[in-house]
């Protein structure tokens, strides 16, 4: 790989901003899958720790 | 006999491990790697020798490895090198070290949760039974059929032409089930995959020298990516073949910085292996030429010839038998031919046609949709797509930029991401969701890339933001296996039963599973409990529409059942059929897959009517899309009889306490015609009379059909006459709220 210089806070933004927009992006996309596994866990989680 | 296993791989292992420890002195976690590879390659290949000559016998597999294992001990003790208690104690300190310069606080939260997640996976596949489709249809039937035959052989390719798939993954698989003689664990036998696949995302990533925590932490994210984690607890090929890509590409990348002739035979090893487990590994394997020709053409040709050796020695055998048996080295995939035989009658064209046809769609299948989550099918998960994918993007365009600062080991390390859709994209359309799982490895290549970006970003407070959002994205990804049915990972009824003593087959629990397989799990269920304790087993039949063959059932939760279609020279009798169909309307369509029946008496052009009108049996369950038939002989054994007993008590109380009532008012002489819960009622109080069996069990509005097939003169049916018989109402009872009729029917 090339060099790596250190990097000034802005190229550190930017690339945290683009994981973070990917992730977004992909999860908004996606999220119907998850929610209702997400639920049935913490639903679960509610019985058990009752 | 799961220790046994465990302690005689565990030798194979030590006995490489010492050997690489006195040859010199490679880092600790080349050397794990490098024995598990020679551990593999020798076990595949004691397996498939012993097999190829009909001596597949535990002893003797056994014999040879541990003679194979002292021998290499030997061979080590010679060379001059560090004693044993210098080794480990060398060993331990770099261990030390490493796990200090590793752990942090988020590898130790994703460590807990890889660790628990993982430990759920083996517990369920204790209790619960195989449950992947492809494991059920041909990966597990195979070695189950070896593993009883004590040989290996092409099984029928016009039951399933996927018989005729290379199968050294199937044989990793079937190492510890030759110990354990039984379908118990067998879903859990990917977990030491997942392991080895850890350690060697690690060891690539600190081949790029990532920073021990970091190349740690994206090593547990592979773990616990969605595809991963799914097919961990079935018998899908992929995360092996995924490991042993991995493990050819970092071989690769060695021999290309280092020109060692080790590295180039480890690299042959691995890519036979991997070959030799998948067709689709031979794309995977032609790039990492672009670093192993290079260094090979300034090296001398003996060692060409020794990695063209290894690669054909160990992944070779099937395709060679393909050739030789089948006129085709890759049936039954017709991977140059224009219209791939696998895909005829489907959506689907050429390689080229498909390419083109699914471009466009790439966006909205992969990216956005991630094809196949939630399932062991595909889904690259969440940290690929919004981080590892992301981060690819920066990392190539960012490597372009400046050509001449990158490695060609990065260039081809980075150029899997676009390999792997390509090989997706040849694939038919229909197949997007079902063949993610193919292209696994893409994830490793987005963790590589993410580890570049946390290199360039060399902030630890950035990195921590990052970090702590893959964990996030982990726990959501995880609880995934919640809700899944591909496999299902829930295990309270099992557990449940378990604490009860309820003595239940694995089979029962097939009910979380997906549709067809709860559908036909009642005669597997039955047919397990009916054998299991019967050391002898029966010899079945499986007469099934083609896309419901589904074998691996059948031979039991020990192997105690022979599956006679398997065997189509012998002619033998046959205890029992196993009928698995779509329509129960429709059952007059010939039997072409599975080939004719093994009895001689019955036309070639069977059909299951054929097989459910057969005198001399007896049903013993029968649903919507399944039927179990034992010969009289079994049924009428007192074991056999006590089960059924049992079972129908278990499952039908309200039936029996129904038929109970009626059966003093009923003839005992006179049979019943059932479609429904009753008739095993009246079975099980006949059984427990010990009267001979009466009850015709079926379908729903077909027991005229029944009557038909038996030639029945005089009968009793339940909720309704028969037509084409003078009928009277002859009784009444109340059965789960409702007045269920009784009709004696004569025929006129």
């Amino acid at each position: 790989m090339p060099e790596n210089t250190a990097p000034g806070r802005a190229k550190r933004m930017f690339l945290l901003i683009m994981l973070v927009m990917g992730t977004l992006l992909h999860g908004y996309s996606v999220a119907h899958i998850y929610i209702p596994a997400v639920v049935r866990v913490l639903s679960v989680m509610r019985v058990v720790t009752r | 006999m799961i220790l046994i296993c465990l302690f005689i791989t565990g030798g194979i292992f030590l006995s490489y491990y010492y050997l690489l420890s006195r040859l010199d002195a490679e880092d600790l976690l080349h050397r794990m790697l490098t024995s598990s590879v020679l551990t593999s390659a020798q076990i595949i290949m004691t397996e498939l020798l012993f097999g190829l000559f009909h001596g597949l016998y535990l002893s003797a597999l056994i014999t040879v490895n541990l003679s194979i294992a002292i021998i290499i001990v030997v061979l080590g003790h010679h060379i001059a090198g560090r004693g044993a208690s210098a080794l480990l104690m060398d060993d331990g300190l770099r261990v030390k070290a490493a796990a200090a310069a590793s752990l942090d606080g988020h590898n130790l939260l994703l460590g807990v949760l890889a660790v628990l997640v993982y430990g759920w996976i083996l517990v369920a596949s204790y209790f619960l039974p195989p449950r992947g489709i492809d494991d059920l249809a041909y990966h597990l039937p195979a070695i189950f059929e070896y593993v009883q035959s004590h040989a290996i052989r092409l099984l029928p390719v016009d039951m399933l032409g996927l018989f005729a798939f290379p199968e050294n993954a199937e044989l990793l698989f079937m190492w510890p089930l030759l110990f354990t003689y039984g379908q118990r664990w067998v879903d859990g036998m990917n977990v030491p995959f997942v392991l080895l696949s850890v350690l060697t995302v690690y060891a690539l990533l600190r081949h790029f020298a990532v920073r021990e925590k970091d190349a740690l932490f994206a090593a547990l994210l592979y773990a616990l990516c969605p595809v991963v984690l799914m097919q961990a607890g079935v018998n899908y090929i992929d995360i092996i073949v995924s490991l042993f890509f991995l493990l050819s590409l970092y071989y690769s990348l060695l021999f290309h910085e280092r020109r060692r002739s080790r590295d180039l035979y480890l690299a042959g090893l691995s890519i036979g292996l991997m070959c030799g487990m998948k067709y689709t590994a031979i794309l995977l394997a032609v790039p990492l030429q672009a670093l192993i020709v290079p260094a090979l053409l300034k090296s001398k040709w003996r060692h060409g010839l020794g990695y063209l050796s290894a690669v054909v020695l160990t992944g070779g055998w099937w395709y060679l038998r393909n050739a030789w048996m089948l006129g085709d080295m890759l049936y039954p995939m017709h991977m140059i031919s224009s219209m791939p035989r696998a895909i005829r009658g489907t959506q689907g064209g050429s390689m080229a046609q498909n390419v083109l046809y699914n471009i466009p769609y790439w966006f909205t299948r992969y990216p956005l949709a991630d094809a196949g989550v939630g399932g062991y099918d595909g889904g690259f998960g969440l940290v690929f797509w919004g981080m590892g994918f992301s981060s690819w993007l920066y990392v190539t365009v960012r490597s372009l930029v400046a050509l001449g600062r990158t490695s060609l080991s990065m260039f081809v390390t980075l150029s899997y991401l676009p390999l792997g859709f390509f090989v997706l994209l040849l694939l038919p359309p229909q197949w997007v969701d079902v063949d993610g799982r193919l292209a696994m490895f893409v994830v490793v290549i987005g963790l590589v890339s993410l580890c570049e970006i946390l290199r360039i970003v060399k902030d630890e407070g950035y990195i921590a933001v990052i970090k702590g959002l893959c964990i996030v994205l982990s726990f959501i990804t995880v609880s995934l296996m919640s809700i899944s049915t591909r496999p299902s990972y829930r295990m309270n009824a099992a557990i449940t039963d378990a604490i009860n003593h309820a003595g239940a087959s694995e089979y029962k629990y097939l009910g979380d599973s997906i549709e067809p397989h709860n559908a036909l799990r009642p005669a597997w269920e039955l047919l397990d409990l009916l054998t299991r304790d019967d050391r002898g087993g029966l010899d079945c039949y499986i007469a099934s529409d083609s896309a419901l063959l589904w074998s691996a059932p059948v031979y039991g939760s020990r192997l105690q059942n022979r599956v006679l279609n398997m065997h189509q020279e012998r002619r033998r009798p046959i205890d029992a059929y196993v009928c698995t169909f779509h329509d129960k309307n429709k059952l007059e369509q010939p039997l072409t897959s599975p080939g004719p029946d093994p009895d001689p008496r019955v036309p070639v052009a069977m059909t299951i009517r054929d097989v459910i009108a057969k005198d001399g049996y007896v049903s013993v369950i029968r649903s919507d899309h399944t039927c179990l038939l034992l010969s009289k002989k079994v049924f009428e054994r007192p074991e056999k009889q006590r089960v059924l007993e049992i079972y129908y008590r278990a499952n039908w109380p309200d039936a029996i306490d129904a038929a109970e009532r009626l059966d003093v008012r009923l003839e005992a002489n006179i049979p019943v015609i059932a479609a429904g819960d009753i008739g095993y009622g009246v079975r099980s109080v006949d059984m427990r009379k010990g009267r001979p069996n009466r009850v015709l069990l079926s379908f729903e509005h077909k027991e005229e059909d029944v009557a038909s097939e038996k030639k029945v003169q005089e009968c009793y049916t339940f909720g309704r006459p028969l037509s084409g018989y003078r009928s009277w109402k002859v009784s009444q009872v109340v059965y789960k709220g409702k007045e269920l009729e009784v009709f004696l029917n004569r025929r006129s």
